[in-house]
């Protein structure tokens, strides 16, 4: 069984018995999301787009789509969970639940809060089953020029949502750890999306002599990752918010490559981008790599020097 | 020949008398082993927040054969990924069970894994307060009833010994 096979039976497990079927029939190499509201139609993103589902497959016919009840939400949550709700409740609080095999299921319900801190999600009304994708291969094109033998170049790798950024790093992880075997690399994988670690397992391939840390902010991972796993490279996801930046700059003043992505939809976002553009002022990155709707995830539109002018495209 | 024949009356009616006693001490061992579990998974849920199954494994050795013959088949389910329904959940109970405790019991597993940290601790505590009525009917049971059938089956051997000589 491939790794989409294997993708398509673990969400199966997790679905009640009207939308497994359903689901079953579809083709999995092509769907990005499954999107479940209560009382309200089925969705399947495939192909870059939404679609209804029915029990015949995907319909631009909204007239006999299947519902999705209150009962099918929690079905969902709890087989996801293990039946082990308080043992998901960090990732509740985030508004996610990271399955086997790297299966991230955003969360929408209602927030409990107290004294200010988000206790966890309650009351969920809707889901986004995201179904991630191994494309090997596709970041091999741009490792001849994020590498200056055999040091590895700072790097941000720039895409707009749903373009592949996810997929685009773990395959970079891995084709690090395959070319550049005496190298360490860590990812620092916050939301358990690039590694899928599940009980101490990667489900997603990152390479032999990849180390992974799950679920923990980037300052803890940067911090504590540099001093306990000397890694030569740290590779982390979704740079957003300005302690990630300042992490990012102390990082790459430490001697120790680092590959971060971002959400933008290029160079000129990142320019306006409120502390994004200190970092183009201040050079704290030597590549970037802009990423665009393609055919597959993860397709390289442009390489870009730390002056913004393009090497490879 | 006969002195072998009587032999063997006694002892089959030890023996009954024994399996009756087994009988109230294995439900009170099974009652015993549910409220373990409930402290096990108690401790679990404040500090380390491992998944269910991860507690059965964990613990399964240390409870009895009926109680993890129970355990076995609520892991199934979970590992199978079934929908955990009420109706499956009563074909896992112990036939030596009454009907209100497997009720109760049933509902313990039917509930199990679906509330936050907090709110698990609390219906765990108040779960273990009815297991311990459980347990309490189930000793006082083995003490009286068990102890007494047990006696009662050495006589009555001893009086079919008797009679037959």
């Amino acid at each position: 069984m491939n790794s989409t096979q294997s993708i398509a039976k673990l969400i199966s497990e997790i679905l009640p018995e009207h939308l497994r079927s359903a689901f079953s029939i579809l083709p999995h190499d092509n769907i990005n999301e499954l999107r479940l509201r209560t009382n309200a139609p089925a969705i399947v993103c495939a192909f870059g787009k939404n679609r209804y589902l029915t029990q015949n497959g995907l319909s631009n016919n909204p007239h006999n789509p299947i519902i999705v009840t209150r009962a099918d939400i929690e079905t969902i949550i709890h087989k996801a969970s293990s039946y082990s709700i308080y043992a998901i409740n960090e990732q509740l609080k985030q508004g996610f639940i990271t399955i086997r095999g790297g299966i991230r299921i955003g969360i929408c319900g209602e927030v409990v809060v107290e004294r200010g801190q988000v206790l966890t999600i309650k009351n969920v009304q809707s889901l986004n089953i995201r179904v991630p994708h191994e494309i090997r291969g596709c970041s091999y094109p741009v490792l001849n020029f994020i590498f200056e033998n055999p040091r590895p170049l700072r790097t941000l790798v720039i895409s707009p949502p749903g373009c592949g950024k996810t997929t685009f790093l773990r395959d970079l992880a891995w084709q690090i750890s395959d070319k550049y075997q005496l190298l360490n690399t860590l990812v620092l994988d916050e939301r358990g999306e690039i590694a899928a670690a599940h009980l101490g397992e990667n489900q997603l391939d990152v390479g032999d002599t990849t180390d992974v840390i799950t679920g923990i902010n980037k300052a803890f991972g940067f911090e504590n990752g540099v001093r306990s796993m000397r890694p030569d490279i740290i590779i982390t996801d979704e740079v957003a918010t300005k302690s990630d930046i300042e992490m990012l700059k102390l990082a790459t003043r430490s001697g120790v490559g680092v590959i971060a992505s971002v959400h933008a939809s290029g160079i000129d976002e990142i320019r306006t981008k409120p502390y994004f553009c200190d970092l183009i002022n201040e050079q704290v990155f030597d590549r970037y790599v802009v990423l665009g709707i393609g055919d597959t995830p993860g397709k390289v539109q442009g390489v870009y020097d730390k002056n913004l002018r393009m090497v490879a495209g | 020949m006969q002195l072998f024949l009587l032999v063997a009356i006694f002892c089959s009616f030890v023996v009954l008398g024994f399996y009756i006693y087994m009988h109230y001490k294995s439900r009170k061992v099974f009652f015993e082993n549910l409220i373990s579990f409930c402290d096990h998974l108690s401790i679990e849920i404040s500090f380390s927040k491992n998944i269910t199954l991860q507690v059965i494994e964990r613990y399964y050795k240390t409870y009895s054969r009926h109680f993890q013959s129970l355990l076995q088949g609520y892991s199934n389910l979970l590992t199978d990924k079934q929908d955990i329904t009420y109706q499956n959940i009563t074909t896992l109970m112990w036939n030596k069970l009454k009907a209100h405790e497997i009720s109760i019991i049933t509902e313990f597993f039917y509930e199990l894994g679906r509330h936050g940290a907090i709110e698990e601790g609390e219906k765990l505590e108040n779960k273990k307060i009815q297991f311990d009525g459980f347990l309490k009917n189930a000793q006082t049971a083995q003490k009286k009833e068990a102890s007494i059938y047990l006696k009662i089956c050495i006589i009555l051997g001893i009086a079919a010994v008797i009679l037959l000589i």
